[in-house]
């Protein structure tokens, strides 16, 4: 207990550590140069976070390739869908690439929070090593308990130095009045946070609304 | 897909009505409605009745007399095909099984747990209803509500426009 109470408030200094640090350092606009392919990062997950993001990605140019998709171990049903996604897209562009990565989950449905930061962490020790490796333009991601260690990995990209990623976090459709608790996280973290209903921009200024956009 | 029952009938027409339900829910509320019967649906016009049983303990046979149909199955990997076929379509309130009905133009009617009235998972359900696209009550209250219901009502449901997305990321990202 005391083990997890301390895990858990060293974890919630390193977050607070980072949010100073996203905070106060300049942020760089570095989109001068046009960039012709952007290497992209979509975190799927069960419960129609997946269904969501390849509905944006649907919308997207071939431009946006090669595309990795994260998701968490005990996932069963993304793959699937994520492959029939790519499937058709490949039929429309011939230099279609996707890769697939699974990493383990960080937060089940209704586990605690104190719990949830000591399997976050357990998940941080996959999600940075792939982050590292695979040093994408963009990370996409809507919601799924695996977006918060992908998204802390990229902006630990970022503040080293090591590549420019800008990270978009899209609230999922079926919040309406409340943040998810990715959401609530990342509203801090993201470049671009969008949501999907006006009481949520009303709550969250900083956030983006264009209306639906799955 | 995997923790719901589901319900669904047809009409004269020979198109189907299907009834999702959510695990656990009121199967004594299901057992007066329908009595696996469909004495109340028949009374409403329907004909007939597919239902997704999924994990659920109770199974009622299937049957077909030359008024009223009983499908039942426990799983499918889709339930396009069947929603596709329903005039009307009622569910629990699951975001997924909302969209993907409203998607389809089909008529919803989603039916809720007392239990749940304060999870999450209600608010898109209850969003939509306010702004038309749903009916929405109690498993008390599903009878009265296939009563009194006027699907001529309902609001279309536009898509998202996910293009609107894509053209404000070619702008921030540069491309």
């Amino acid at each position: 207990r005391m083990v997890a109470t301390t895990v858990a408030a060293a974890a919630l200094l390193f977050l607070l550590l980072l949010l100073f640090i996203v905070r106060f350092f300049p942020r760089k606009e570095t989109q001068v140069a046009r960039k012709s392919t952007v290497k992209l990062l979509a975190v799927a997950g069960s419960g129609g976070h997946t269904t969501e993001i390849l509905r944006l990605l649907g919308s997207l140019s071939q431009a946006y390739c090669p595309r990795h998709y994260i998701l968490a171990d005990s996932d069963k049903m993304s793959e699937d869908k994520i492959r029939s996604f790519e499937q058709k897209r490949a039929e429309m562009f011939s230099d279609s690439l996707f890769t697939l990565h699974r990493i383990p989950r960080s937060r089940e449905v209704r586990q605690s929070w104190s719990s949830s930061v000591l399997t976050t962490i357990h998940s941080m020790f996959y999600a940075l090593p792939l982050a590292f490796r695979l040093k994408p333009d963009l990370v996409l991601c809507n919601g799924p308990g695996t977006c918060v260690p992908i998204c802390v990995s990229a902006l630990l990209l970022k503040m080293l130095g090591l590549k420019k990623v800008t990270i978009v976090y899209i609230e999922s459709i079926c919040r309406v009045e409340n943040l998810s608790l990715s959401g609530k996280i990342l509203y801090y973290f993201s470049d671009y946070f969008f949501v999907q209903w006006p009481t949520l921009k009303e709550k969250y200024p900083k956030a983006l609304y264009l209306g639906r956009i799955v | 897909m995997r923790h719901f029952r589901c319900l669904a009938l047809t009409l004269p027409s020979g198109t189907v009505f299907q009834l999702r339900i959510s695990k656990g829910l009121f199967l004594a509320a299901l057992g007066s409605v329908y009595g696996f019967s469909g004495k109340v649906l028949q009374d409403l016009g329907y004909r007939k009745l597919v239902l997704q049983v999924g994990r659920g303990s109770v199974c009622p046979d299937p049957f077909s007399t030359n008024t009223f149909t009983l499908e039942v199955f426990r799983f499918k990997n889709s339930l396009t095909e069947e929603v596709q076929a329903a005039d009307l379509v009622i569910s629990h309130a699951g975001a997924g099984s909302c969209l993907e009905v409203l998607e389809a133009g089909k008529p919803l009617l989603v039916v809720v747990n007392d239990k749940l009235m304060d999870n999450h998972q209600l608010e898109l359900a209850r969003q939509l209803h306010r702004d038309g696209h749903l009916f929405y009550c109690s498993s008390r209250d599903l009878v009265e509500t296939l009563r009194s219901m006027d699907l001529s009502t309902l609001k279309p449901f536009p898509r998202g426009q996910p293009e609107k997305f894509a053209e404000f990321l070619d702008k921030a990202i540069g491309i």
